[in-house]
């Protein structure tokens, strides 16, 4: 009985099923082709709304250019409140996404040799691009300045191939930005091909350096990448009717946009994108543009980044608003829970379509205020005036409201004013809040509702541990060598 | 043979024997015998020769027929001064042949033994009513017949002598001997041990006393009660062992089936289905003749490879021969929404909470000298933060959105057959409304069993069955779902604009909503439409072979075929819609399968020696295969996804399975006193590593019937007395396809900008291999009086090999790998009490069953706990289902705060509990992120099981069934939202229960914390604080059925039924019902977890057989 069944058995095998969706790890790295399905495969992980999302809401969430009219059950509460939890769901799900998404680029760059086709290295530059862009992130969500001992504060955990035989530690912040540097360097140098700015480019990855850079208060290399991409040509501010609806444009087809996440029209994601908390009409429309923010944009009253913001005006009976010198906007302003509802549309309308956006993450404006900046640590006052000016002009604005060394409308430090354009003109793109701190500056929160048993923290100040996420519990769970941040 | 020349001249006369018999035996009775006395003796000769003998020395001559006397034996006779008479009888002993003397003539025919009898007369219950299908039989010979539909019987004595038996299944059999009436009615008592009841088995039909297994049966009348359209709704509280649990309010919901504890992490705990003897397949409740539960190793054994979990066996209805019968079966009724002891609050209520929030939160912001409260009394900053216009509005969102739900169900059904044909056809229908607005399910099916007798070798079987359901499904989910906008829309939000009748948007600009969801179904109802149509068709083939009498050979073969069509329009003005303009979604998936089960049948008995065997083969292979399409920008009006303006997306994708078997098993018994049964299984699984496909699975049973032995056969008062015990291993293989496969997968979300991108799926595994369970189980079986049975089983299920998604950190680049690793333990005890306690004109019966079951974590990969969600946490030498998370330490009498349990190191570092249980102190905090995360409790009832009561009095009967499960827990995670102490000032709260108290000084010792607007110390985060014991007991189903008296020839049986399902829950539970998935026994706010507790129903129905 058993040789029968044993021999029916040999004939009978036809279990062998192969997914018809799936390619296998072989045959992956064979073909240019497939690889470049793998590079897409690592782009989305950027578009995933647990990265996405939860990376903006934990860098701009704490700033002081917002104001949340009400609690919520969602943990943006506590990246917004700076009461961070142990378990918070905005933490842990962007920690996985981006650990994935390093995985998913080092596949990659570990299948490409140096001596590859120049496709296959333009390849290998994008993951390189990639996998320090996310270490980055990690990097600002999870660890504090670097010029809070960054030899001995802990930065993230560096992830440079597939393997991992044994549960790895958290590395220093100067390790990791000095692994996140290598990778730009060495992504700038592979990348030859011309891409739109859905990609990464020489260009994107000399940009992020100069960011880099400049956190890193390294500020000679962080001017001399801002200047290589401001040279290269490949780039323009867009002039300032354009200017007013930069953000309803196709990244692709905007021509100061370096870098930017692709969302398609049919990727939108509705009330759950970046967008919904920002504007009521397709979203929830819970966060508003804060009253100092407010007070600062609205002194000129031609700033072209006014256009960034839209009330929800209150209207009459026949639909006219209701004149209110006391409003920001020159209107009566409906309320939510006693703020006015000052929207902020840099997260919808691109395209014409409510809700979709395909947020920026790095700009050409960003590098003349980094070059400013370092003009301005530099003792080199009037350049960066001069670049501070070249932002504002674009912006609309003329004659007095420039800057001179003489004329520094009541600022005390060029620094000062150049930190305030910063501000003004990167609004809630994910900055401000990071400037303060890198800076030794606190962010005055003052404005915030007192809220329930904390009451309102006036001033966070860069020494306070709470300016930083802390490490989802669970991660620590499956890997005891994760150091918490202190609590 | 040819007949002697000499006797030719009678050849005539033999030719019309057969009319003339009668006439000839009555003549042969009343004849007077000669005389005459011969002495002389023959051995072993013929008759022939006898008959020469006769003729030589007597006068006689003998007229016969050739061909009688061939069959005839050989005859011995020594006879001394015998007349001619009684030697003929001598001779003609045995032969079968009668003579009839006349004059000389001797004329020799075949005999019937005896003139046949013919007795009529009918079978009834004791209720009079009449019992069709029982069996008639003559006691000791082949002869019997089943009684009508109206219980009659005609049967036909051999000899006119005799005893009848009566029996059917059910009840007690009963003797009667033939007397000179020629009508004979009986009475047969219903039995509670049934215990030669057939059930069917495995591949195979085995009698009670024959198993050495355990296994449970509930037939067809037991099955009655609850009305649902769910089989484990209905088998509730019916069978030791067997746990059901998550019953919902929500029409066409599944429940949650395991069978004697979980004992798999990561690969599903739900039984076998085995339908009609094919695994997988489907059928209507009503269609359903019996289910058998099978338990342990012995049981299952032969279903191996995917037994596992217990197997759960039905059987559908099938047709007798004789009269067609039809049977209608109707049930109306209608349904209440049930919320346990949940109660929201009103608008005044809520008022007076949140003011009292306002007021605690504004005293401390006084106390902090903050400038903006300072400034302003509390009346004029409470009327800025809750303007009492705000009480203007008092919407009952719990009345609005639910409603008097209404079922209806018919079942229609035509069965019978002739000898050699017999079929059973039935159409059945099913609608229920729910009582949450919007859920409904409706069905429809069929279902024709046709049995035709090719030949006395052959035997055809084919069914047919095929069922369509239709349910609505909501768009919105999570808190913005009806069920959770049943819980959480404020009071003070009115579903309409002022005009009472425009449903209000909350998302319109300008809104001034306030509830959190910000939806409102009012609005929603009207731009969406979504419905999920599954249909489900499957057709068998069987064709059985009788080789010889001891060998059999069946092949059965099922083509399976289910579609699932989902289908989603959201117009324009839709909120998910708006900036699409529209959108439609279509789904279709459609599964084929194919599954072919050949098998051997083998028996023999030698002597007391009964052997018997199978032998078998199977087959399975399954394709699963989906498409959907998404377009947007949809004409208002339109719902063709070809009308859509642009598309959004396309999915797709097929998996295939397969399985393959062989496998054989053994049964022994010795005198019917022994059982012994083994069989053996191994089978491949397409789902594991080319390494370890195959598993091989084997069973060992043995049983003692004890009653049978001559020590205690003479015990009267002793039916059955039965000692088994099995061991055994089954296997389980359900997870996922193509796990064991390193990967890269392409799918919708791994692309970019339009360019097909892949993502890593996986680690390879080539060794994942099957789970495999061993089973010991000792059982005893004892019945006595013919009115008590007790059956009882210990049972240890040992899972080991566990196939489970291992959680992996992030930075290996994966969530998780499957891997065999880790071993559960489930050991318990099944009691089953049946008894009559009264018999007669009142009947009644009671049934009683428990289940204690322990589960414990025996291994883990390496000893490392496996996160279980963010609330569980699985762990050696733990319950597999085990809380984890911050302990709640109740209110800080002082300052009104949380408190946390937090353990510490010696140098004062928090600990949690799964890195330690040896803190250096254990103290309380007030920071939530200060407290350590420990063991809390297991989920797990202690013990669980049913209650039933039958009642019988002339033609009514009662029945009570309880359920009641002891001991478990649950995190009522809703209370999180619902009973925040302030945390969410845009969500409606709970009515606290009677118990609670809430801190207002100092002193207060209170179980909730200060009241204040946006809540107090994050006291409303995930702990122990919301986990609650959740035992119940449950007033489950009150039947009570009136059977009409037989008045009318054409109307075979009438019966009414009035019953109520879910009559009562006793419960300490705050959180609606109890009954909750054990294995995820979490109930938060989304739609599709947040409580929509099983309604409360009242139907009435009629069965009527004609």
């Amino acid at each position: 009985m058993i040789i029968t069944l044993s021999v029916f058995a040999n004939g009978c095998d036809d279990l062998d099923y192969k997914p018809i969706n799936q390619i296998d790890n072989e045959t992956i790295g064979g073909s240019a082709e497939l690889l470049s399905n793998l590079t897409m495969g690592t782009y989305s992980r950027l578009r995933e709304r647990e990265y996405m999302r939860n990376r903006h809401v934990s860098q701009e969430y704490p700033s002081d250019d917002i104001v949340l009219c009400k609690t919520t059950g969602d943990h943006l509460l506590y990246s917004y409140n700076y009461q961070h939890l142990v378990n918070s769901g905005i933490s842990l799900n962007f920690w996985r996404q981006a650990y994935y998404g390093i995985y998913s680029a080092n596949t990659v760059i570990e299948k490409i040799p140096d001596d590859a086709s120049e496709s296959l290295l333009q390849l290998k530059g994008e993951n390189l691009f990639l996998r320090a862009l996310m270490h980055f992130d990690l990097l600002r969500m999870f660890s504090r300045p670097f010029n809070q001992s960054p030899e001995t504060n802990l930065g993230v955990v560096i992830k440079s191939t597939t393997e991992e035989p044994t549960p790895p530690s958290r590395s220093t912040v100067k390790e990791t930005y000095d692994f996140i540097v290598g990778d730009l360097l060495r992504a700038a140098e592979l990348m030859h091909v011309d891409k739109s700015a859905i990609f990464a480019s020489k260009e994107a990855a000399w940009a992020l350096l100069a960011r880099v850079y400049l956190y890193m208060e390294n500020y000679t290399e962080a001017e001399i990448y801002a200047d290589k991409v401001i040279e290269s040509g490949k780039y323009e501010l867009l002039p300032t009717d354009q200017y007013r609806v930069y953000f309803t444009f196709l990244p692709e087809n905007n021509r100061e946009t370096i870098f930017a996440i692709k969302l398609r029209e049919v990727e939108n994601m509705g009330k759950t994108s970046i967008g919904s908390m920002y504007h009521g009409v397709g979203g929830w429309g819970e966060i508003f543009a804060s009253k100092p923010f407010r007070d600062l944009i609205y002194k000129n009253e031609n700033d072209a980044r006014i256009h960034f913001i839209d009330p929800e005006y209150t209207l009459d009976g026949n639909g006219n608003r209701i004149p209110d010198p006391n409003e920001h906007a020159g209107y009566k302003v409906n309320i939510r829970d006693n703020q006015p509802k000052y929207f902020i549309n840099k997260y919808t309308n691109e395209g014409g379509v409510q809700m979709l956006s395909s947020p920026v993450v790095i700009r050409l404006a960003e590098l003349y205020l980094i070059k400013a900046e370092v003009c301005a640590k530099g003792g080199r006052g009037e350049e960066a005036l001069q670049l501070v000016n070249i932002i504002r002009e674009r912006a609309g604005l003329t004659g007095s409201q420039l800057f001179t060394m003489d004329h520094l409308q009541g600022y005390a430090t060029v620094l000062d004013i150049v930190l305030d354009e910063r501000r003004l003109e990167l609004a809630w793109e994910g900055h401000r809040a990071f400037d303060c701190f890198r800076n030794g500056r606190g962010v005055d929160r003052s404005y915030v509702p007192a809220f329930a048993w904390a009451g309102p923290k006036r001033i966070i100040l860069p020494e306070e541990n709470s300016i930083v996420h802390l490490i989802p519990e669970e991660e620590i769970t499956l890997n005891p060598n994760l150091i918490q941040n202190p609590l | 043979m040819k007949m002697k020349s000499r006797y030719h001249y009678l050849k005539q006369t033999i030719r019309v024997y057969a009319a003339l018999q009668l006439i000839i035996l009555s003549v042969l009775v009343t004849s007077a015998y000669p005389q005459n006395k011969f002495t002389f003796s023959v051995k072993d000769e013929t008759l022939e020769k006898l008959f020469l003998i006769i003729q030589n020395r007597t006068d006689y001559q003998f007229i016969y027929n050739n061909e009688d006397l061939a069959k005839a034996p050989l005859v011995t006779i020594d006879a001394k001064d015998l007349g001619i008479e009684k030697i003929l009888q001598m001779g003609f002993e045995h032969t079968g042949l009668g003579f009839q003397i006349r004059d000389n003539t001797i004329v020799v025919s075949r005999l019937r033994q005896s003139q046949p009898r013919e007795i009529t007369g009918r079978v009834t219950d004791n209720r009079g009513m009449p019992l069709a299908g029982a069996t008639v039989a003559v006691k000791g010979t082949a002869v019997a017949t089943t009684s009508n539909d109206e219980g009659n019987y005609r049967i036909s004595v051999p000899g006119g002598q005799g005893t009848l038996v009566f029996t059917i299944i059910g009840y007690g059999t009963l003797e009667r001997p033939v007397t000179a009436s020629a009508t004979i009615n009986v009475t047969l008592q219903e039995s509670v041990s049934d215990l030669d009841e057939v059930v069917v088995v495995g591949y195979s039909s085995k009698s009670l006393s024959e198993l050495s297994s355990s296994v449970a049966v509930v037939d067809s009348e037991k099955l009655k009660g609850v009305t649902s359209q769910n089989l484990g709704s209905m088998l509730q509280g019916k069978v030791p062992g067997l746990v059901i649990s998550n019953s919902s309010g929500r029409p066409g919901q599944a429940t949650n089936v395991v069978v004697r504890g979980v004992g798999s992490i990561g690969a599903g705990y739900q039984p076998l289905y085995v339908v009609d003897g094919i695994i997988g397949g489907s059928a209507d409740p009503l269609d359903i003749e019996s289910v058998t539960v099978l338990k342990d190793a012995a049981a299952t054994g032969l279903y191996g490879s995917r037994a596992a979990n217990g197997v759960i066996i039905i059987t559908t209805k099938s047709g007798k021969s004789g009269k067609t019968k039809v049977s209608y079966s109707g049930t109306l009724g209608f349904a209440e929404h049930q919320d346990g002891n949940l109660r929201m609050m009103d608008g005044n209520q809520l008022h007076a909470h949140q003011s009292n929030a306002f007021e605690n939160f504004y005293n401390a912001r006084v106390a902090a000298e903050d400038p903006n409260f300072t400034g302003i009394s509390f009346q004029d900053y409470l009327e800025s933060v809750l303007p009492s216009s705000r009480m203007h509005t008092n919407t009952n969102w719990q009345d609005m959105l639910t409603r008097r739900g209404a079922l209806n169900r018919h079942q229609l059904a035509l069965s019978g057959g002739s000898e050699k044909t017999r079929f059973y056809v039935s159409g059945n229908l099913y609608n229920e409304t729910g009582t949450l607005i919007n859920t409904s399910f409706k069905s429809a099916g069929f279902r024709a069993n046709l049995e035709h007798d090719i030949s006395d070798r052959f035997t055809l079987l084919l069914r047919v069955n095929g069922t369509n359901e239709r349910l609505p499904n909501e768009v919105l989910t999570g808190q913005e779902g009806v069920n959770a906008q049943y819980f959480i829309n404020m009071p003070w939000d009115s579903p309409y604009e002022s005009d009472g009748v425009t449903p209000y948007n909350p998302m319109k600009p300008g809104s001034e909503w306030l509830g959190n969801a910000k939806s409102n179904y009012f609005y929603d109802r009207d731009h969406y439409s979504d419905f999920t149509r599954n249909l489900n068709l499957n057709g068998d083939v069987k064709l059985t072979a009788k080789l010889t009498d001891w060998m059999s050979f069946s092949t059965s073969n099922r083509w399976g075929f289910s579609g699932v069509d989902w289908t989603q329009l959201l117009d324009q003005y839709h909120v998910l819609a708006v900036a699409e303009k529209g959108r439609i979604t279509q789904e279709y998936t459609y599964e084929n399968s194919f599954i072919t089960s050949n098998l051997l049948n083998l028996s023999h008995h030698i002597g007391k020696h009964n052997l018997s065997g199978i032998l078998g083969q199977e087959y399975n292979y399954i394709k699963n295969r989906f498409t959907q399409s998404v377009g947007m920008d949809v004409p208002l009006g339109l719902s063709a996804i070809g009308a859509a303006g642009s598309p959004k997306s396309v999915d797709g994708n097929t998996v295939e399975t397969g399985f393959s078997s062989f496998f054989g098993q053994v049964d022994y018994n010795y005198a019917r006193k022994y059982y012994f049964v083994g069989s053996l299984r191994t089978d491949g699984s397409s789902r594991f590593g080319a390494n370890n496909r195959w598993g091989t699975f084997y069973s060992l049973g043995a049983s003692w019937m004890l009653s049978e032995e001559s020590f205690l056969a003479d015990k009267a008062w002793l039916d059955l007395l039965k000692l088994r015990m099995s061991y055994g291993t089954t296997g389980n293989a359900n997870i996922a396809n193509y796990l064991s496969l390193g990967t890269f997968v392409f799918s919708d979300v791994s692309g970019y900008n339009g360019n097909s991108g892949a993502r890593p799926a996986r680690i390879a595994n080539p060794d994942l291999t099957w789970e495999i369970a061993q089973t010991a189980n000792v059982g005893l079986e004892l019945a006595m009086f013919g009115r008590f049975k007790v059956e009882l089983d210990a049972y240890n299920k040992s899972s080991k090999d566990l196939l489970q998604n291992v959680p992996l950190a992030a930075t290996t680049g994966f969530s998780g790998q499957q891997r065999n690793v880790g071993a559960v333990r489930n050991r318990g005890i099944d009691v089953n009490l049946t008894s009559t306690n009264l018999t007669g004109a009142f009947r009644w019966e009671t049934a009683f069953n428990i289940n204690i079951n322990q589960s414990k974590v025996m291994y883990l990969n390496d000893g490392e706990d496996i996160a279980s969600g963010n609330n569980m946490r699985i762990r050696e030498g733990l319950p597999l289902r085990y809380f984890y998370m911050k302990e709640w330490a109740g209110v800080d009498r002082e300052t009104g705060k949380p408190l946390w349990v937090r353990w510490e190191d010696e140098n004062g570092n928090i600990l949690h509990g799964a890195n330690s249980d040896n803190p250096a102190q254990v103290t309380t905090t007030s920071v939530y992120n200060e407290a350590s995360n420990l063991f809390i409790h297991s989920a797990y009832p202690d013990f669980t099981g049913g209650l039933r009561n039958d009642f019988q009095y002339r033609n009514f009967a009662l029945s009570v069934l309880c359920t009641y499960a002891s001991g478990q827990h649950v995190f009522f995670g809703q209370r999180m939202q619902i009973d925040s102490d302030g945390a969410h000032p845009s969500h409606n709260q709970m009515v606290p229960d009677d118990d609670w108290v809430r801190w207002e000084k100092p002193g207060d010792k209170a179980t909730h914390p200060q009241l204040i607007n946006g809540g107090n110390n994050q006291s409303n985060n995930v702990s122990s604080r919301y986990i609650e014991d959740a035992s119940y007991f449950r007033v489950q189903n009150i039947g009570l059925t009136y059977t009409v008296p037989h008045r009318f020839n054409w109307l075979s049986r009438l019966s009414l039924q009035a019953s109520m399902d879910n009559v009562a829950v006793f419960t300490g539970f705050s959180g609606g019902d109890p009954d909750v998935n054990m294995e995820s026994p979490v109930i938060n706010q989304g739609a599709n977890s947040a409580r929509y507790s099983p309604t409360r129903k009242l139907l009435i129905g009629l069965n009527a057989e004609f």
